[in-house]
């Protein structure tokens, strides 16, 4: 692809710096903010795009761990066991050869996320006991994996304060 | 969506406002408003109000202001012949945050004379006049951070006060306590309902507050924000004597003087309700708010230490903090900033509804900071209650 994607994305990183900011008023705070502001999301950009479709497929692999570890452990009353099969289903819909594009992938991981979420209400009205006490490690573990995922990809924007320990995207995507 | 969980219990004026935000939703997309259009919209809602051959002036956008379009002005009319400058606070269509002006005005009209705030001049409670919502205030001279430290963060956080700090601690900490300890009975805040006392009330009017923003503004499911939804349902502390909370109290919503470090107005009070002081604390000591003096040392809200902030909290307001109910509402408090950054900022955004698209989508992404701290502290309560 010429000119590729990163070439472009770098292009308008220049010219909005070189160009379009100085041009800006200073005396308007809200024009020169926005300006900072795109910048950083197309520096943000240009970390992420190459790499996207790799975060959604492991976001959803991560989804279907969750769900069948989630499945293995209800049992219940009549709420929990249909919330149960109905994340079966839509684990079950997921096909062997995933879809090619992000967004493709992304739908069957909010597909599951549905069906997990009506499970954890489902749990609280008439969850067994044994389900009930399963459920926050499984569901902090599980946490714990989207967190790290969710800052490592937005670890550019300088908002985490640990955003120094973190390992690269590429770290966690292709060796993680 | 399986709404059996959630409870029904939310202020009647918030179920309104949220009624209104989704009727509203699909008049987008929002675009920030110019001078013009504020100048307009203010001489429709001030003939209304009665003022006869006023003059606005100097209209200008403030930065700051997240999540409202915020305006100063000048204004001078028949009863008032010597100009002033006002503020106003408006709506944008949707926020990261869904809040109420007629709310704002009735608690800053309601607290006149208890710290100091701006006076307020006219509220356009269902924008009819403006456009959108708003509010006028009085304008309070000061700055929210030292004059050297200006422009830097966003929404003022990150900025640090140096010398100010130890002038500002005090005042920031007596004026909270006297917030709390606000008698209330005789304000007249129709907008407003009190949890029962000795209920879990407070949690949960809180709790079905933002799971209300989730459930109309979620954008993918989170599976972790709806565990931490029944999670706080099940561990909802009784509160014994709901008081009034600001509930954004921090860095950058506050006006000091310089040199004097005097502070000179409370401001932002759109998120105030009545509730659990801890709730307050919670939302204080949290670590996106605080910054680092020089021996790196972490002060709260770039003020003081949290220890310090605690004890002197307890000494000027006679109260007793339960370190396990701190800890709840500092989960429940990390929720909500995982939650709106998820939610309701990214729905804004994809609706083009934000005056400020750019800015909420970045805040948004800090949604996984959030959430890892969310976890830490269910750990550190979890521990809590094993260790009794």
């Amino acid at each position: 692809m010429l000119p590729d994607i990163s070439l472009r994305i770098e292009n308008l990183i220049k010219a909005m710096e070189t160009i379009v900011q100085p041009a800006v008023d200073p005396a308007n705070d809200l024009a020169q903010e926005q300006a900072q502001l795109m910048i950083g999301h197309l520096k943000l950009l240009n970390s992420q795009w190459d790499m996207a479709y790799l975060y959604e497929q492991r976001a959803l692999e991560e989804s279907v761990v969750l769900a069948n570890v989630l499945i293995a452990a209800a049992e219940g009353g009549a709420e929990t066991n249909a919330a149960k099969e109905a994340l079966a289903a839509a684990v079950g819909a997921v096909p062997d050869q995933k879809p090619h594009t992000a967004e493709a992938v992304n739908r069957y991981t909010i597909a599951i996320g549905e069906a997990i979420d009506a499970l954890i209400y489902a749990c609280r009205d008439d969850g067994s006991q044994n389900f009930r006490e399963k459920l926050p490690p499984i569901m902090l573990e599980a946490g714990e994996k989207q967190i790290m995922r969710e800052r490592v990809w937005f670890q550019a924007t300088g908002l985490d304060p640990e955003k120094d320990q973190l390992p690269s995207i590429e770290e966690m995507l292709l060796n993680g | 969506m399986n709404n059996k969980n959630r409870s029904t219990l939310l202020e009647p004026r918030i179920s309104y406002i949220y009624e209104r935000k989704l009727r509203n939703r699909s008049s987008g997309p929002y675009t920030p408003k110019n001078s013009e259009e504020i100048e307009a919209g203010l001489y429709r809602l001030f003939e209304n109000i009665g003022f006869t051959n006023t003059v606005i002036s100097d209209v200008g956008r403030m930065s700051g202001g997240a999540s409202k379009e915020q305006f100063s002005f000048s204004l001078k009319h028949d009863a008032l012949p010597v100009a002033e400058r006002f503020v106003l606070r408006m709506d944008p269509l949707e926020g990261i945050v869904e809040t109420c002006r007629l709310r704002e005005a009735e608690l800053i009209a309601a607290l006149q004379g208890v710290i100091p705030l701006p006076t307020v001049l006219a509220v356009d409670a269902e924008g009819e006049f403006l456009g959108r919502p708003g509010v006028i205030c009085s304008l309070v001279h000061g700055v929210t951070a030292p004059t050297a430290e200006s422009g830097k963060g966003v929404s003022g956080i990150g900025i640090g006060y140096g010398s100010y700090a130890k002038k500002i601690a005090p005042q920031f900490v007596e004026l909270l306590t006297r917030v709390h300890g606000w008698d209330s009975k005789d304000a007249e805040l129709p907008n407003y309902v009190k949890p029962a006392e000795g209920t879990t009330e407070a949690a949960l009017y809180q709790i079905n507050y933002w799971a209300k923003a989730w459930e109309i503004d979620k954008v993918e499911p989170v599976p972790l924000i709806t565990y931490t939804e029944t999670w706080l349902r099940e561990n909802a502390p009784v509160c014994g004597e709901p008081c009034m909370l600001h509930c954004d109290y921090r860095i950058g919503n506050f006006l000091f003087e310089e040199p004097s470090g005097e502070i000179t107005a409370i401001l932002d009070w759109e998120l105030a309700h009545f509730g659990d002081f801890h709730e307050d604390l919670a939302w204080i000591l949290h670590p996106f708010f605080g910054t680092k003096n020089t021996e790196g040392e972490f002060l709260v809200c770039g003020l003081l230490p949290r220890n310090q902030f605690i004890t002197e909290y307890q000494r000027l307001s006679g109260r007793v903090i339960d370190t396990k109910v701190l800890k709840y509402y500092e989960v429940m408090n990390a929720w909500k900033c995982a939650l709106m950054g998820f939610s309701s900022a990214i729905m804004a955004a994809k609706n083009g509804n934000n005056h400020q698209d750019l800015l909420i989508t970045w805040l948004g992404s800090a949604g996984g900071v959030h959430m890892s701290h969310m976890v830490s502290l269910m750990k550190e309560y979890d521990a809590m209650c094993h260790d009794g």
